[in-house]
């Protein structure tokens, strides 16, 4: 061969004679993110705008005449006591919650991570508060912390702690803290899920370097752990902070704002506004304020964590383009490799002998270790298992047995009575019956049907575009939807739902099954695209090329190989949604009113509204019928959830 | 079948050029291997070759055929890439029928040409297992399995060999090459390993930052390095370079490094007339460096350490400042503090202008 030395040596170079060919954009990855794109923007960004819209108009609720104010509704309501207090409570609910929540998950977590006989059992036991369904969670604390009946009065009566029953719900503080309290029950798994899978991808090598270094366990933690846990942290802090913002569930079930106002958050206000009050326009203010602060934080989290990432991504990737220079022989080398042995050694200093810090013998500390550790387990079993079934206790109980007064914790005698009653309800007629129980099987249908369409409907779009965020990462229009999608993922659901029941209203959509799941969609799509995005940045790209080369077109390469390789982080993603769609409260009770549409949480939250006494059975049977499935998910895929999680969060 | 010529390709992500005008000329049935250190733009070439990447100008040019706007599937290639790419969902048979399969292909036939393929590469026994199921090397295996069962115009390889441990490298090695002789397939294979592009390759292309720097035989290319780089990058250890002092001398060069002097036959000369001041970088492989015999340029210096590899002693030498490798028989190892020469013959020095790098 001839053309040996073509001698392009540096930049030298002429610039290629060839025309160059014109950029085409590739279009393939906007198009799969289209379909998702469009339901985003009809479900979350319309009926923001609409909000908007809204809270700058006063209605007349009868006339439904709409007359423009400005900004009337927000001046009126800024300097409100009410409101500015409201805005407090929202904001130390929001402090209490995510810092017990984080303590507390964090604490789970640790334990979790370490080796001990039924580490896997207690895995998906943790679970379980975080599975229930809030309205669910809401009516089994209520009543253990009710006044007269409730379990904690009995316990602590039985054990003759007190004299005479305490109101722990009469009382402003107590009930906030109180609720405070099993909302970190209900919330503090989600935590421990995120931390676990981000101790698990933990490189086992830097605490094997810690060891030897001489760190103890809690040093390690603090330089070692944490440090690895940052961005997972900050995830978990911000998103636990909207939540906690977002609470409403349990305020509506345990306390309705009150003894008083003691309990008026914000989305209580909000909606005791909008839905109590029937004043819309108010109440859409009230929401919007709501949602310009959630946007905020979302903001805030945004420009924290995106920035690291991309930081990170781009050192990375940063290659050294420049090549080792030939000449550049390292002129020391030969002087220093001359130099006679030890040399080196004698200009450094030989370390003092290790000294003991600790006054414990090891094997004390090993023994005194076991018990923690066991007595941690123990507790995080209780924690988690023990209010659980004592929901399962109670709805074996007869409804008399359930009211007695003084409370006990000692149960009387077991019957399936109840189960009977709501599964197979003997009809309005026959004595004792309720309208509420015959409703039950119907909002397990309810409840089962939107769970599987809003399931279904989010993991293929969902999947698909996040296919697409995943690819295509050089796209500046890509970046920029994707970091809309995740914008809206920070809105609060309940500014939403006031457009909705208008619209919806408008529509004929009100009370029907299709209205839930086009509603659900706004709660799920983002964050369904989002860890769907997480899991497909963990596969190889080169396996789909390896399909274009087989002779696979772009669509047939996702469909044959793309998605049945995703397929744990399918069925991750598909519990989230069905867990999300079953426990959903408060769209289903403001878009529903019939048993025609009503899911299982409304049905329930109808029992507590009507506040009979024969009821109180049937309405614990419904309650554990409503916890079942989720439960019964979440036990069965503790390990999909937990690689889903790994897969679609640490990797930002 | 096919040869594959590239016309002045280049592909540009952004500001970074990843590739910039490579023009090659790949004979039918030819072994070429595009060799480089990471980000010298190798892969890029290949995935534009494959149609994977979409080049930013040029052409690639398949037989007669012009194929720059095909689809990978439209180009009749296969690509063997460096983490095997194996569908784990599949089993090893359906890994290895999945692209007869897209092209519809009768079931018997499939069965004959799989057949025929496993057989080849030995995987009879495999066939019905997962990739999770299989060694490193049975993997590789699988993966070769799959691009040759489609009796591509042009086989494409993506470093296939580096993500095997290095025993099974060598022997891979030796598999690849039976195989594409076997085969007559006209193969563009990317490493980074010199001894593989060596070993392997009719023809080897060296990159750096997206420039082609040389393209011939291997033994060419170790022989007669188009310029510093090549001249470093190619042969292990590194080769030796001095910045030197031309001069003319009865008729001769003289290159003084130092205190010490060299002097090479007329013909390195030739084109000593352009060079300013007289400076060149004069470049020694260690291997042509030997100690204790009796060539006839020389250089002194002392032993600072001796490496011993087996076959051979490797003696870095101290010649004025400078650290020097050498070779020497392992029976006659100098020990550090010796003062030694180190000889070599004139046909083995290469001489570089220092601003181009460009070989004198």
């Amino acid at each position: 061969m001839a053309d040996t030395a073509l001698g392009k040596f540096g930049s030298g170079t002429a610039e290629a004679a060839v025309p160059a060919r014109r950029e085409r954009r590739d279009w393939f990855p906007f198009f799969l993110s289209l379909p998702a794109l469009l339901i985003v923007f009809l479900v979350i960004g319309l009926p923001l705008v609409y909000s908007l819209v809204l809270s700058l108009h006063r209605i007349n609720v009868l006339t439904q005449r709409w007359i423009y104010v400005g900004l009337q509704n927000y001046l009126q309501i800024l300097p409100q006591a009410d409101f500015l207090w409201a805005l407090g409570r929202t904001a130390t609910f929001a402090v209490v919650t995510v810092v017990a929540g984080l303590v507390l998950g964090m604490a789970m977590a640790l334990v979790l991570n370490m080796s001990f006989p039924g580490r896997g059992i207690l895995r998906s036991v943790v679970l379980i508060p975080w599975a229930m369904a809030p309205v669910t969670v809401g009516v089994l604390w209520g009543w253990i912390f009710d006044g007269t009946y409730g379990a904690m009065n009995g316990l602590l009566l039985d054990t003759g702690m007190i004299g005479k029953p305490i109101h722990w719900l009469a009382d402003g503080t107590t009930a906030f803290y109180l609720v405070a309290l099993v909302y970190v029950w209900n919330q503090a798994p989600l935590t421990a899920l995120l931390i676990l899978a981000g101790l698990q991808s933990l490189p086992e090598n830097l605490h094997k370097a810690g060891r030897i270094d001489g760190a103890g366990a809690i040093r390690r933690f603090f330089s070692i752990t944490l440090p690895w846990l940052r961005p997972m942290l900050l995830l978990i802090l911000i998103l636990t902070t909207i939540n906690s913002i977002m609470a409403f569930d349990l305020f509506w079930t345990m306390t309705k704002g009150g003894p008083g106002s003691a309990t008026t958050v914000f989305s209580w206000m909000g909606y005791s506004t909008a839905f109590l009050y029937l004043r819309f326009a108010e109440g859409a203010a009230i929401l919007y304020v709501l949602t310009v602060l959630c946007l905020l934080l979302a903001w805030l989290y945004l420009t924290l964590f995106f920035p690291t990432v991309e930081r990170q991504r781009a050192a990375a990737a940063r290659v050294d383009l420049t090549p080792p220079d030939p000449l550049d022989v390292g002129p020391g080398v030969a002087a220093r490799l001359g130099s006679p042995i030890g040399a080196v050694r004698t200009r450094l200093m030989s370390l003092p002998p290790f000294t003991r810090r600790s006054v414990l013998a090891p094997r004390m500390r090993r023994v005194l270790g076991r018990f923690g550790l066991a007595a941690a387990v123990a507790f995080i079993f209780v924690w988690s298992v023990a209010p659980f079934l004592w929901l399962v206790l109670m709805s074996l109980e007869r409804s008399a047995d359930l009211v007695r007064t003084p409370p006990t914790v000692i149960p009387g005698p077991l019957t399936f009575e109840n189960y009977r009653f709501v599964l197979f309800p003997p009809g309005v007629s026959g004595g004792q019956s309720s309208v509420e129980a015959t409703r039950v099987p119907f909002g397990v249908l309810n409840s089962f049907i939107v769970a599987v369409c809003v399931t279904a409907i989010n993991l293929v779009l969902g999947s698909i575009a996040g296919y697409a965020y995943s690819r295509a990462t050089r796209s500046r229009l890509m970046r920029g939807t994707l970091w809309a999608l995740m914008l809206t993922r920070m809105t609060p659901s309940l500014a939403l739902i006031l457009p909705f029941f208008l619209v919806f209203k408008w529509l004929g959509l009100i009370d029907t099954r299709t209205g839930l799941v086009i509603a659900y969609c706004s709660l799920i799509l983002p964050l369904a695209i989002w860890m769907m995005k997480g899991y497909f940045d963990g596969l190889p790209p080169n396996l789909e090329k390896a399909a274009l080369v087989d002779g696979c077109t772009r669509l047939q390469a996702i469909r044959k190989i793309v998605l049945p390789v995703a397929r744990p982080g399918l069925v991750a993603a598909g519990i989230f949604c069905f867990l999300v769609s079953w426990n959903e409260f408060i769209f289903a009770l403001i878009l529903t009113g019939t048993p025609s549409a009503q899911t299982i949480p409304v049905i329930i939250s109808g029992f507590l509204a009507q506040l009979r006494f024969y009821d109180y059975g049937p309405m614990f049977a419904a309650s554990v019928l409503a916890v079942i499935p989720p439960v019964v998910i979440a036990l069965a895929f503790q390990g999909y959830l937990v690689r889903g999680m790994l897969s679609g969060s640490i990797k930002g | 079948m096919a040869s594959v010529t590239l016309q002045q390709m280049s592909k540009q992500f952004g500001v970074v050029r990843a590739v910039n005008a490579l023009d090659i000329a790949i004979a039918d049935g030819e072994f070429l291997t595009l060799l480089g250190p990471s980000g010298c733009g190798k892969s890029t070439a290949l995935a534009c070759i494959a149609g994977l990447e979409r080049p930013s100008a040029g052409a690639i040019v398949f037989g007669e055929k012009d194929v720059t706007e095909l689809a990978p599937h439209e180009r009749n290639i296969a690509l063997v890439f460096q983490d095997f790419a194996l569908y784990p969902h599949m089993s090893v048979r359906e890994n290895i029928s999945f692209g007869l399969r897209q092209q519809r292909l009768d079931g018997a036939v499939i069965s004959k040409q799989v057949a025929a393929a496993a057989d080849m590469l030995d995987l009879g026994a495999l066939l019905d297992r997962r990739p999770s199921e299989l060694s490193g090397g049975q993997r590789q295996r699988v993966a070769v399995g799959r691009a040759v069962v489609r009796n591509p115009a042009v086989l494409l390889m993506d470093e296939p060999l580096s993500n095997l441990d290095a025993g099974l490298r060598i022997k891979t090695r030796t598999e690849i090459k039976r195989l594409q002789r076997e085969l007559g397939t006209t193969t563009v294979f990317v490493t980074h390993d010199q001894e593989e592009a060596m070993v392997l390759s009719d023809r080897v292309a060296v990159m750096r930052t997206g420039e082609l720097q040389q393209v011939g035989p291997p033994m060419e290319v170790y022989r007669r390095p188009a310029n510093l780089f090549v001249a470093g990058f190619i042969g292990s250890p590194a080769m030796n370079f001095f910045e030197v002092e031309l001069g003319r001398r009865d008729g001769r060069v003289a290159c003084t490094f130092g205190g010490q002097t060299v002097e090479l036959p007329a013909e390195a000369a030739s084109s000593l007339d352009g060079l300013n001041n007289g400076r060149a970088v004069l470049g020694v492989r260690p291997t042509d460096l030997l100690a204790g015999t009796s060539a006839p340029l020389r250089l002194h210096g002392e032993v600072f350490l001796v490496e011993p590899i087996g076959p051979v002693c490797y003696v870095d030498v101290d010649v004025d400042g400078h650290a020097v490798k050498g070779v020497c028989e392992p029976d006659h190892a100098p020990t550090p503090g010796d003062r030694i020469a180190l000889s070599f013959a004139p046909g083995r020095a290469h001489l570089f202008e220092p601003a181009t790098g460009r070989r004198l």
